[in-house]
Protein backbone atom coordinates (compact mmCIF):
# COMPACT_ATOMS: atom_id res chain seq x y z
CA UNK A 1 0.00 0.00 0.00
CA UNK A 2 1.54 3.54 -0.91
CA UNK A 3 0.44 6.95 1.02
CA UNK A 4 0.20 9.85 -0.72
CA UNK A 5 -0.02 13.37 2.01
CA UNK A 6 -1.08 16.68 0.66
CA UNK A 7 -1.41 19.40 2.86
CA UNK A 8 -2.80 22.28 1.13
CA UNK A 9 -4.72 25.77 1.84
CA UNK A 10 -8.48 25.97 2.66
CA UNK A 11 -8.36 28.51 -0.47
CA UNK A 12 -11.03 27.46 -3.40
CA UNK A 13 -8.31 28.74 -6.01
CA UNK A 14 -6.53 24.61 -5.03
CA UNK A 15 -9.47 23.30 -4.99
CA UNK A 16 -8.07 22.58 -8.93
CA UNK A 17 -4.84 21.38 -7.62
CA UNK A 18 -6.89 18.46 -5.08
CA UNK A 19 -8.76 17.84 -8.12
CA UNK A 20 -5.52 16.90 -10.26
CA UNK A 21 -3.88 15.55 -7.75
CA UNK A 22 -6.62 12.72 -7.51
CA UNK A 23 -6.98 12.20 -10.97
CA UNK A 24 -3.50 12.03 -11.16
CA UNK A 25 -3.56 9.32 -8.50
CA UNK A 26 -6.20 7.58 -9.60
CA UNK A 27 -4.89 7.11 -13.27
CA UNK A 28 -1.71 6.09 -12.20
CA UNK A 29 -3.81 2.83 -10.25
CA UNK A 30 -5.73 2.30 -13.35
CA UNK A 31 -9.24 3.68 -12.72
CA UNK A 32 -11.15 4.42 -15.52
CA UNK A 33 -12.37 7.56 -16.88
CA UNK A 34 -15.96 7.24 -15.25
CA UNK A 35 -14.61 6.31 -11.89
CA UNK A 36 -11.53 8.68 -11.97
CA UNK A 37 -14.59 11.24 -12.67
CA UNK A 38 -16.45 9.86 -9.67
CA UNK A 39 -13.50 10.45 -7.87
CA UNK A 40 -12.82 14.02 -8.55
CA UNK A 41 -16.84 15.07 -8.11
CA UNK A 42 -16.57 13.29 -4.46
CA UNK A 43 -13.19 14.78 -3.44
CA UNK A 44 -15.00 18.06 -4.60
CA UNK A 45 -18.09 17.70 -2.68
CA UNK A 46 -16.00 16.82 0.55
CA UNK A 47 -13.84 20.36 0.51
CA UNK A 48 -17.15 22.23 -0.55
CA UNK A 49 -19.02 20.25 2.50
CA UNK A 50 -16.19 21.44 4.86
CA UNK A 51 -16.22 25.11 3.58
CA UNK A 52 -19.96 25.46 3.75
CA UNK A 53 -20.00 23.79 7.64
CA UNK A 54 -16.86 25.34 8.82
CA UNK A 55 -16.40 28.93 8.29
CA UNK A 56 -12.94 28.70 9.72
CA UNK A 57 -10.05 28.97 6.72
CA UNK A 58 -7.12 29.83 8.55
CA UNK A 59 -5.60 26.46 8.73
CA UNK A 60 -5.05 23.61 5.82
CA UNK A 61 -6.98 20.67 4.58
CA UNK A 62 -4.55 17.48 5.46
CA UNK A 63 -5.84 14.83 1.84
CA UNK A 64 -4.70 11.39 2.89
CA UNK A 65 -4.27 9.14 -0.16
CA UNK A 66 -4.02 5.35 0.54
CA UNK A 67 -3.19 3.15 -2.55
CA UNK A 68 -4.61 -0.15 -2.53
CA UNK A 69 -3.87 -2.99 -5.39
CA UNK A 70 -7.66 -2.73 -6.62
CA UNK A 71 -8.90 0.45 -4.42
CA UNK A 72 -8.20 3.96 -3.67
CA UNK A 73 -8.84 5.29 0.50
CA UNK A 74 -9.06 9.32 0.46
CA UNK A 75 -9.89 10.77 3.78
CA UNK A 76 -9.52 14.24 3.50
CA UNK A 77 -9.52 16.18 6.90
CA UNK A 78 -10.04 19.87 7.84
CA UNK A 79 -7.50 21.18 10.32
CA UNK A 80 -9.14 24.21 11.21
CA UNK A 81 -10.70 25.05 15.09
CA UNK A 82 -14.28 24.61 15.08
CA UNK A 83 -17.49 22.48 15.73
CA UNK A 84 -19.89 19.83 12.99
CA UNK A 85 -22.90 19.26 14.35
CA UNK A 86 -24.97 16.22 13.66
CA UNK A 87 -27.62 18.44 11.85
CA UNK A 88 -25.19 19.59 8.61
CA UNK A 89 -25.33 16.06 7.48
CA UNK A 90 -28.90 15.88 7.51
CA UNK A 91 -30.47 16.37 3.57
CA UNK A 92 -27.41 17.91 2.34
CA UNK A 93 -26.65 18.24 -1.01
CA UNK A 94 -22.99 17.15 -0.74
CA UNK A 95 -23.46 14.30 1.79
CA UNK A 96 -25.89 12.53 -0.99
CA UNK A 97 -23.47 12.82 -3.64
CA UNK A 98 -20.62 11.33 -2.04
CA UNK A 99 -23.11 8.70 -1.16
CA UNK A 100 -24.31 8.29 -4.33
CA UNK A 101 -21.07 8.18 -6.25
CA UNK A 102 -18.88 6.49 -3.69
CA UNK A 103 -18.37 2.93 -2.51
CA UNK A 104 -18.42 3.53 1.04
CA UNK A 105 -17.78 6.76 3.07
CA UNK A 106 -17.35 7.63 6.56
CA UNK A 107 -17.27 10.72 8.49
CA UNK A 108 -15.72 11.62 12.03
CA UNK A 109 -17.26 15.13 13.04
CA UNK A 110 -15.20 14.93 16.13
CA UNK A 111 -11.83 15.03 13.98
CA UNK A 112 -13.82 16.60 10.94
CA UNK A 113 -12.74 14.20 8.54
CA UNK A 114 -14.49 12.46 6.24
CA UNK A 115 -13.66 9.13 3.90
CA UNK A 116 -14.05 7.71 0.98
CA UNK A 117 -13.76 4.66 -0.09
CA UNK A 118 -13.77 3.29 -4.40
CA UNK A 119 -13.41 0.01 -5.98
CA UNK A 120 -11.80 -0.20 -9.44
CA UNK A 121 -14.52 -1.82 -11.30
CA UNK A 122 -13.85 -5.68 -11.53
CA UNK A 123 -13.04 -6.85 -15.49
CA UNK A 124 -16.03 -8.63 -16.55
CA UNK B 1 -74.04 -34.14 -92.94
CA UNK B 2 -72.91 -34.63 -89.30
CA UNK B 3 -69.84 -36.50 -90.20
CA UNK B 4 -68.96 -33.33 -92.87
CA UNK B 5 -69.60 -30.76 -90.05
CA UNK B 6 -67.10 -31.94 -87.87
CA UNK B 7 -64.63 -32.47 -90.62
CA UNK B 8 -64.87 -28.92 -91.87
CA UNK B 9 -64.59 -27.93 -88.20
CA UNK B 10 -61.62 -29.54 -86.92
CA UNK B 11 -60.10 -28.28 -91.14
CA UNK B 12 -60.80 -25.08 -89.66
CA UNK B 13 -59.29 -25.46 -86.65
CA UNK B 14 -56.40 -27.07 -87.95
CA UNK B 15 -55.96 -24.57 -90.94
CA UNK B 16 -56.47 -21.92 -87.80
CA UNK B 17 -53.32 -23.49 -86.42
CA UNK B 18 -51.50 -23.52 -89.56
CA UNK B 19 -52.14 -19.71 -89.90
CA UNK B 20 -51.39 -18.65 -85.85
CA UNK B 21 -47.95 -20.19 -86.70
CA UNK B 22 -46.68 -18.44 -89.53
CA UNK B 23 -48.13 -15.23 -88.87
CA UNK B 24 -48.43 -15.50 -84.91
CA UNK B 25 -51.46 -13.24 -85.15
CA UNK B 26 -53.13 -12.45 -82.01
CA UNK B 27 -56.20 -12.28 -83.43
CA UNK B 28 -55.85 -15.84 -84.69
CA UNK B 29 -54.67 -16.87 -81.44
CA UNK B 30 -57.35 -15.55 -79.54
CA UNK B 31 -60.32 -17.40 -81.88
CA UNK B 32 -58.06 -20.18 -81.39
CA UNK B 33 -58.36 -19.68 -77.28
CA UNK B 34 -62.17 -18.94 -77.75
CA UNK B 35 -62.21 -22.30 -79.24
CA UNK B 36 -60.83 -24.63 -76.56
CA UNK B 37 -61.48 -22.33 -73.76
CA UNK B 38 -64.10 -25.34 -72.14
CA UNK B 39 -61.09 -27.04 -71.34
CA UNK B 40 -59.32 -24.87 -69.22
CA UNK B 41 -62.67 -24.33 -67.59
CA UNK B 42 -63.40 -28.42 -67.08
CA UNK B 43 -59.57 -28.88 -65.58
CA UNK B 44 -59.95 -25.85 -63.39
CA UNK B 45 -63.31 -27.41 -61.65
CA UNK B 46 -61.29 -30.21 -60.98
CA UNK B 47 -58.67 -28.16 -58.74
CA UNK B 48 -61.21 -25.64 -56.78
CA UNK B 49 -61.97 -26.60 -52.93
CA UNK B 50 -58.37 -27.14 -52.54
CA UNK B 51 -57.37 -23.84 -51.22
CA UNK B 52 -57.17 -21.72 -54.02
CA UNK B 53 -60.10 -19.99 -55.50
CA UNK B 54 -61.73 -21.12 -58.73
CA UNK B 55 -61.28 -17.89 -60.47
CA UNK B 56 -57.17 -17.88 -59.61
CA UNK B 57 -57.12 -21.54 -60.57
CA UNK B 58 -59.56 -20.81 -64.21
CA UNK B 59 -57.25 -17.85 -64.72
CA UNK B 60 -53.85 -20.09 -64.57
CA UNK B 61 -55.96 -22.69 -66.44
CA UNK B 62 -56.40 -20.06 -69.40
CA UNK B 63 -52.68 -18.78 -69.48
CA UNK B 64 -51.79 -22.54 -69.22
CA UNK B 65 -53.79 -23.22 -72.45
CA UNK B 66 -52.33 -19.78 -73.92
CA UNK B 67 -48.79 -21.30 -73.53
CA UNK B 68 -50.31 -24.48 -75.27
CA UNK B 69 -51.21 -22.25 -78.65
CA UNK B 70 -48.12 -21.00 -78.79
CA UNK B 71 -46.13 -24.31 -78.00
CA UNK B 72 -48.40 -26.58 -80.32
CA UNK B 73 -47.04 -27.69 -83.65
CA UNK B 74 -49.47 -28.85 -86.08
CA UNK B 75 -47.17 -30.33 -88.35
CA UNK B 76 -46.19 -32.88 -85.73
CA UNK B 77 -49.86 -34.51 -86.45
CA UNK B 78 -51.05 -34.82 -83.13
CA UNK B 79 -54.21 -33.39 -81.55
CA UNK B 80 -54.09 -30.22 -79.83
CA UNK B 81 -56.25 -31.26 -76.84
CA UNK B 82 -53.80 -33.89 -75.91
CA UNK B 83 -51.07 -31.23 -75.84
CA UNK B 84 -52.96 -28.78 -74.10
CA UNK B 85 -54.20 -30.96 -71.33
CA UNK B 86 -50.85 -31.50 -69.86
CA UNK B 87 -50.00 -28.09 -70.32
CA UNK B 88 -52.67 -26.70 -68.24
CA UNK B 89 -52.83 -29.21 -65.92
CA UNK B 90 -48.53 -28.19 -65.71
CA UNK B 91 -49.78 -24.90 -65.33
CA UNK B 92 -52.03 -25.10 -62.54
CA UNK B 93 -49.72 -27.71 -60.62
CA UNK B 94 -46.85 -25.16 -60.69
CA UNK B 95 -49.23 -22.32 -59.58
CA UNK B 96 -50.16 -24.84 -56.15
CA UNK B 97 -46.81 -25.44 -55.68
CA UNK B 98 -45.22 -21.74 -55.93
CA UNK B 99 -48.01 -19.42 -55.36
CA UNK B 100 -50.41 -21.73 -53.04
CA UNK B 101 -48.69 -21.93 -50.24
CA UNK B 102 -49.85 -18.85 -47.34
CA UNK B 103 -46.27 -19.01 -45.91
CA UNK B 104 -43.03 -19.86 -47.94
CA UNK B 105 -42.22 -23.28 -47.12
CA UNK B 106 -38.59 -24.56 -48.49
CA UNK B 107 -38.64 -26.87 -51.43
CA UNK B 108 -37.19 -29.70 -49.40
CA UNK B 109 -40.03 -29.20 -46.73
CA UNK B 110 -42.42 -28.94 -49.08
CA UNK B 111 -41.49 -32.60 -50.43
CA UNK B 112 -40.89 -34.11 -46.84
CA UNK B 113 -44.74 -32.73 -46.17
CA UNK B 114 -46.01 -34.25 -49.00
CA UNK B 115 -44.35 -37.50 -48.34
CA UNK B 116 -45.37 -37.30 -44.76
CA UNK B 117 -48.61 -37.62 -45.42
CA UNK B 118 -48.46 -40.58 -48.12
CA UNK B 119 -46.47 -42.23 -45.83
CA UNK B 120 -49.33 -41.16 -42.98
CA UNK B 121 -52.32 -42.85 -45.20
CA UNK B 122 -50.29 -45.96 -46.14
CA UNK B 123 -48.99 -46.60 -42.60
CA UNK B 124 -52.41 -45.85 -41.20
CA UNK B 125 -54.18 -48.67 -43.24
CA UNK B 126 -51.55 -51.53 -42.41
CA UNK B 127 -51.42 -50.80 -38.96
CA UNK B 128 -55.07 -50.03 -38.56
CA UNK B 129 -54.87 -46.85 -35.91
CA UNK B 130 -53.15 -43.69 -36.50
CA UNK B 131 -49.43 -44.55 -36.72
CA UNK B 132 -47.45 -42.53 -34.01
CA UNK B 133 -44.08 -39.97 -35.32
CA UNK B 134 -41.72 -42.32 -34.63
CA UNK B 135 -43.07 -44.93 -36.95
CA UNK B 136 -43.59 -42.58 -39.92
CA UNK B 137 -40.07 -41.08 -39.21
CA UNK B 138 -38.48 -44.65 -39.48
CA UNK B 139 -40.82 -45.85 -42.43
CA UNK B 140 -39.17 -42.03 -43.94
CA UNK B 141 -35.51 -43.33 -42.90
CA UNK B 142 -35.63 -39.70 -41.44
CA UNK B 143 -36.12 -37.79 -37.92
CA UNK B 144 -38.62 -37.20 -35.67
CA UNK B 145 -37.76 -33.62 -35.77
CA UNK B 146 -38.16 -33.78 -39.87
CA UNK B 147 -41.42 -35.50 -39.80
CA UNK B 148 -42.75 -33.30 -37.42
CA UNK B 149 -41.23 -30.20 -38.69
CA UNK B 150 -43.31 -31.57 -41.90
CA UNK B 151 -46.16 -31.80 -40.45
CA UNK B 152 -45.75 -28.30 -39.00
CA UNK B 153 -44.88 -27.18 -42.87
CA UNK B 154 -47.71 -28.95 -44.07
CA UNK B 155 -50.46 -26.37 -42.81
CA UNK B 156 -48.75 -23.69 -44.13
CA UNK B 157 -50.95 -24.09 -46.91
CA UNK B 158 -53.39 -22.34 -45.56
CA UNK B 159 -53.77 -19.81 -43.28
CA UNK B 160 -56.39 -20.14 -40.41
CA UNK B 161 -59.25 -17.65 -40.23
CA UNK B 162 -59.73 -16.51 -37.12
CA UNK B 163 -63.27 -16.56 -37.91
CA UNK B 164 -63.68 -19.91 -37.88
CA UNK B 165 -66.12 -21.45 -35.74
CA UNK B 166 -65.42 -24.29 -32.94
CA UNK B 167 -68.65 -26.05 -32.48
CA UNK B 168 -70.12 -26.01 -28.85
CA UNK B 169 -72.26 -28.64 -28.80
CA UNK B 170 -73.83 -27.40 -25.32
CA UNK B 171 -75.29 -24.35 -26.44
CA UNK B 172 -76.01 -22.63 -29.69
CA UNK B 173 -73.26 -20.21 -29.67
CA UNK B 174 -70.47 -21.32 -31.64
CA UNK B 175 -67.20 -19.82 -30.46
CA UNK B 176 -64.97 -18.49 -33.23
CA UNK B 177 -60.90 -18.74 -32.82
CA UNK B 178 -60.86 -14.30 -32.42
CA UNK B 179 -62.96 -15.06 -29.36
CA UNK B 180 -60.72 -17.22 -27.67
CA UNK B 181 -57.21 -16.12 -29.13
CA UNK B 182 -55.19 -14.71 -25.72
CA UNK B 183 -53.63 -11.16 -26.06
CA UNK B 184 -51.14 -10.03 -23.43
CA UNK B 185 -52.59 -7.56 -20.56
CA UNK B 186 -50.99 -4.41 -20.90
CA UNK B 187 -51.94 -3.61 -17.55
CA UNK B 188 -50.02 -6.33 -15.79
CA UNK B 189 -46.44 -5.42 -17.02
CA UNK B 190 -48.00 -1.61 -15.64
CA UNK B 191 -48.47 -3.19 -12.39
CA UNK B 192 -44.93 -4.81 -12.57
CA UNK B 193 -43.24 -1.86 -13.84
CA UNK B 194 -44.90 0.72 -11.17
CA UNK B 195 -43.67 -2.05 -8.06
CA UNK B 196 -40.58 -2.22 -9.49
CA UNK B 197 -39.92 1.81 -9.45
CA UNK B 198 -41.79 2.13 -6.05
CA UNK B 199 -39.78 -0.49 -4.63
CA UNK B 200 -35.92 0.25 -6.45
CA UNK B 201 -36.26 3.84 -5.84
CA UNK B 202 -36.34 3.48 -2.12
CA UNK B 203 -32.68 1.87 -2.55
CA UNK B 204 -31.86 5.47 -4.12
CA UNK B 205 -31.15 8.57 -1.56
CA UNK B 206 -32.68 11.91 -1.49
CA UNK B 207 -30.74 13.67 -3.98
CA UNK B 208 -30.57 10.51 -6.18
CA UNK B 209 -34.42 10.58 -6.38
CA UNK B 210 -34.86 13.89 -7.10
CA UNK B 211 -32.72 14.01 -9.84
CA UNK B 212 -34.21 10.57 -11.66
CA UNK B 213 -37.74 12.13 -11.27
CA UNK B 214 -37.12 15.04 -12.39
CA UNK B 215 -34.95 14.10 -14.84
CA UNK B 216 -37.28 11.57 -16.40
CA UNK B 217 -40.87 12.13 -15.04
CA UNK B 218 -40.72 15.93 -15.85
CA UNK B 219 -38.51 15.72 -18.45
CA UNK B 220 -35.55 17.81 -17.26
CA UNK B 221 -32.37 18.25 -18.89
CA UNK B 222 -29.64 18.09 -17.18
CA UNK B 223 -28.34 21.63 -16.85
CA UNK B 224 -32.05 22.59 -15.78
CA UNK B 225 -31.52 20.58 -12.92
CA UNK B 226 -28.31 21.65 -12.14
CA UNK B 227 -29.35 25.40 -11.74
CA UNK B 228 -32.52 23.88 -9.60
CA UNK B 229 -29.87 22.25 -7.28
CA UNK B 230 -27.34 24.75 -7.32
CA UNK B 231 -24.80 22.15 -8.42
CA UNK B 232 -22.82 21.31 -11.84
CA UNK B 233 -23.91 19.79 -14.35
CA UNK B 234 -21.32 16.74 -14.39
CA UNK B 235 -22.18 15.87 -11.11
CA UNK B 236 -25.92 15.65 -12.48
CA UNK B 237 -25.01 13.51 -15.12
CA UNK B 238 -22.51 11.28 -12.80
CA UNK B 239 -25.48 10.76 -10.26
CA UNK B 240 -28.01 10.57 -13.18
CA UNK B 241 -25.65 7.34 -14.41
CA UNK B 242 -24.82 6.28 -10.88
CA UNK B 243 -28.81 5.82 -10.02
CA UNK B 244 -29.68 4.26 -13.61
CA UNK B 245 -26.70 1.87 -12.71
CA UNK B 246 -28.22 0.83 -9.54
CA UNK B 247 -31.58 0.49 -10.46
CA UNK B 248 -30.08 -1.54 -13.32
CA UNK B 249 -28.83 -3.66 -10.58
CA UNK B 250 -31.94 -4.02 -9.32
CA UNK B 251 -34.18 -4.78 -12.32
CA UNK B 252 -31.32 -8.02 -13.13
CA UNK B 253 -31.52 -9.07 -9.50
Amino acid sequence: MDKVLLRIPKKSEYMSTIRLTSSALSNLEGFNIDEIEDIKVVISEICTFFINNLKNNSDDFQVNYEIFPDKLVVTVKDLNEGRLSGDCLKDNMSIMIIESLSDTYNYDLNNKAITFEKSKAGID
Amino acid sequence: MNEFGKNSKSIKNHDLFLIYHETKDIEIRNQIFEKYKYMAEIISRKYSNRGIEHDDIYQIACMGLIFAIERFDITKGFEFTSFATPTILGEIKKYFRDKGWAVKVPRKIQEISRKVNEYNNILASSLHRTPTIREIAEYANSTDEEVLEAFEAGKMFNSQSLDEKFDMSRDENDISLLDVMGAEDKHFSRIENKDFINKSMGKLNGLEKDIITKRFFENKTQSDIAKELNISQMTVSRIEKKSLEKLRIEYYK
